[in-house]
């Protein structure tokens, strides 16, 4: 070897040696840097994705099925330069009444308005992967099961079944009324003692899955641009108006609400939303919300409160091998039990609205196991011979967001609270007219006028008048 | 609806890229423009073929006041669904190779439709309303539809009295909900529900349907029962096998005892 080829070599050792030692310093330097970053998304007070911002257009209170609706079919008509905001306390849904609903929907309704908004929702169902489908996902499946309710009626409710069988008729809805001895041909498990009449309905009526449709419409909401807030509401800032509403004499002045206070999880933070239209979608919650904003405590209009309030329903799962088999609607009795057949295993799914003297407390969503014994089985195994043998496998509570007053939604403003607005007071099918009413509302919202079904006789205006409109097949 | 082909394409032309042909050098590098001029080009497609399929399927009013339901059916079948119809003189008509059909109103005046071959047609939901009028139809062939789901066969009902052959095999949209929905065509003697990829245990179904409906045989089920009954009579004659050798054995034992 030269004595250049070991200068080369000597260099290259040199330099290696300098390469590792700067290697070194170098690999620390950007070990430095990720303990910054790591310090960064640590910082508590660093942006998180729960925070929203600090307004917004509209903001839904309540991200359940009628929600995620409301969200959803506004995003669709609007999907660039409008801030839509769903605040929701339980992301998990476990005490939502969307989730532990039974999922039944029906056109048999007395009121047209209810037919047209069930119309709608089978409507819907049936079109939901051109509606819900997310690029790049499977498309929803909300596994409806197309068999039909069954009603049936006494001597004394023949008439009021004619009569809403004409209606149902008129609107285009597929029901047929069926004598005793058809009945009997038909479902000869019936024990027919009693019955005079029944009503069944052939198309767009029958169960799904709840939980799909509401997974489905937050999934699709949320890729057009909804924000879904984890909070609570607490409180709302009002403001008067300094301009009258109905010209300079008028002493009424119009209450815009200006922030919507969330109570934030996981800490003591307060955070304050501005909002320009604020819904009231919190289901069982709705009147409790109304209290917040003084609904109920006041003057003329304001002293009208929200007559909305939870109501603990029960759902029973038994299992009865001998009991009616594939042709098995959801049937429902005179006395206002109901059952339904689930899945193909011989298992059943009932349950019973109690009367005004027996409601059980809202604290809690236990399940009082001597209500079926005592009072949904006898029944039961007077209408099905077969339910006399069953076991009752499990059962769950839920709440139904009861309309005191005649069971039937309340949609549409506040005369005084000019930017607050109601979806409220299904009394048990809201699920059914969920996708319907978000229609509605978007209508409402945007274009400040009904334009497919005209729910202004569902306003709140009906109860300042003190002109109830009762439904009469509530079940 | 065409809900199965906008899910397929929507939104995903790379996918669309990839599907046609192995063209890798084009999957790889796709500069923006070209991909805004795909996506219209998809965007386009899906419309033109959401609206033929709904333009197909609906029900004029004007063809049944002209015809008469029975022969605005077979129109409408003939001419937008691609089908086969079959009247009750026996004669099936149909297109020939050169797409033309000829349905002779003085041949089929006072005929009715018995049956109906629309196997890979694409009829949807709202096409139904086009045979609802039918009263004496008696074998409807659905094979192959893509369009046909739980809906639509729970708004079958509508030939509950006349239906005795029914053939659903390999239409992608089905699952057992809608094939429970089945209980009220009364009727049925015959369902082919085979290669249904959505259905996982047709046996379960079959056999509560073979419960519901009484004419109703299907061949799963009977072939369950026969190789129950096949089993059985193996096992009988496998026993009468055993029991005779031992026989035989004791026997000899004592022979060969008191020998």
């Amino acid at each position: 070897m030269g004595m250049s080829t070991v200068c080369r070599i000597a260099r290259r050792c040199v330099y290696s040696t300098c390469k590792s030692d700067m290697s070194h310093f170098v690999r620390s330097m950007s070990f430095l840097s990720e303990f910054q970053k790591s310090l960064k998304e640590k910082d508590s007070f660093a942006p998180t994705e729960n925070r929203p911002a600090d307004e917004a257009d509209i903001v839904i209170i309540g991200g359940g099925l009628v929600g995620s609706s409301i969200a959803y079919f506004l995003k669709r008509k609007i999907v660039r330069g409008m801030r839509v905001v769903v605040i929701e306390r339980d992301p998990a849904y476990t005490r939502a009444s969307s989730s532990l609903s039974v999922g039944g929907i029906r056109q048999q309704f007395s009121l047209p308005e209810n037919i047209q908004l069930s119309m709608y929702g089978a409507e819907f169902l049936r079109n939901i992967k051109e509606h819900l489908t997310v690029d790049d996902a499977d498309p929803p499946d909300v596994q409806f099961n197309p068999y039909g309710y069954l009603f049936l009626a006494t001597e004394k409710g023949v008439r009021q079944m004619k009569t809403n069988y004409e209606i149902q008729r008129e609107l285009g809805a597929k029901v047929e009324l069926l004598t005793v001895t058809k009945l009997k041909e038909k479902f000869p498990w019936i024990n027919t003692d009693g019955i005079e009449l029944a009503s069944y309905g052939t198309a767009n009526e029958g169960w799904f899955d709840p939980w799909c449709l509401l997974t489905a419409l937050k999934q699709k909401a949320k890729s057009l641009g909804v924000q879904y807030v984890h909070g609570n509401v607490t409180g709302f800032t009002i403001k008067k108006d300094k301009i009258p509403k109905n010209g300079p004499y008028d002493p009424y002045y119009d209450n815009r609400i200006q922030n919507v206070k969330i109570s934030m999880p996981n800490g003591p933070e307060v955070r304050s939303l501005a909002a320009t239209v604020v819904v009231n979608a919190a289901g069982p919650q709705a009147g409790h919300l109304s209290k917040l904003l003084k609904i109920g405590e006041g003057n003329n209009e304001m002293s009208v409160s929200l007559p909305v309030e939870p109501r603990k329903r029960y759902v029973y799962f038994y299992h009865c091998p001998s009991g009616p088999g594939l042709d098995c609607p959801l049937v429902v009795d005179p006395t206002g039990a109901y059952f339904r057949r689930e899945g193909l295993g011989g298992n059943f799914i009932c349950g019973l609205s109690p009367s005004e003297e027996e409601e059980p407390s809202v604290n809690n969503l236990n399940v009082d196991y001597d209500w079926f014994e005592d009072r949904l089985w006898p029944l039961l195994s007077k209408r099905v011979q077969a339910f006399e043998n069953l076991k009752l496998k499990c059962a769950w509570a839920g709440f139904y967001d009861y309309n005191t007053v005649d069971q039937n939604a309340i949609i549409g403003g506040h005369p005084v609270i000019s930017n607050f607005f109601f979806a409220n007071g299904f009394s048990g099918h809201g699920i059914q007219q969920a996708p319907a009413i978000g229609r509605a509302m978007s209508e409402l919202l945007l274009e400040q006028s009904y334009k497919t079904i005209d729910l202004s006789r569902f306003g709140f205006q009906r109860f300042i008048d003190q002109q109830p409109l009762p439904e009469m097949l509530v079940v | 609806m065409a809900a199965s082909m906008r899910v397929a394409v929507r939104g995903s032309s790379l996918r669309l890229l990839e599907c046609c042909s192995g063209c890798k050098r084009i999957t790889k590098n796709v500069p923006q423009r070209s991909m805004s001029v795909i996506n219209y080009w998809t965007e386009q497609w899906l419309n033109w073929t959401t609206f033929n399929l709904r333009r197909k399927n609906v029900l004029v009013e004007k063809r049944v006041e002209y015809w008469g339901s029975e022969l605005a059916a077979a129109h409408w079948l003939l001419a937008h669904q691609n089908s086969a119809v079959q009247f009750t003189n026996g004669h099936w008509y149909a297109k020939n190779k050169k797409g033309r059909y000829y349905l002779p109103r003085d041949a089929v005046k006072d005929e009715y439709i018995i049956s109906i071959d629309a196997k890979r047609s694409r009829i949807t939901y709202d096409g139904l309303e086009n045979l609802f009028l039918l009263k004496h139809l008696k074998y409807l062939s659905l094979k192959g539809c893509p369009h046909i789901d739980d809906f639509c066969l729970a708004r079958l009902h509508h030939f509950k009295d006349s239906l005795t052959h029914l053939n659903i095999s390999e239409c992608p949209q089905i699952t057992e909900r809608g094939l429970a929905s089945l209980h009220s065509l009364k009727k049925l003697e015959r369902l082919n529900m085979k290669n249904l990829p959505q259905v996982d245990s047709p046996e379960l179904i079959s056999v509560m349907l073979e419960d519901v409906l009484p004419n109703l045989k299907l061949q799963v089920v009977s072939q369950h029962v026969a190789r129950h009954h096949d089993m059985m009579d193996a096992a009988a004659s496998w026993r009468k096998r055993t029991e005779d050798s031992l026989k035989q054995n004791t026997s000899r034992d004592e022979k060969n005892a008191k020998n």
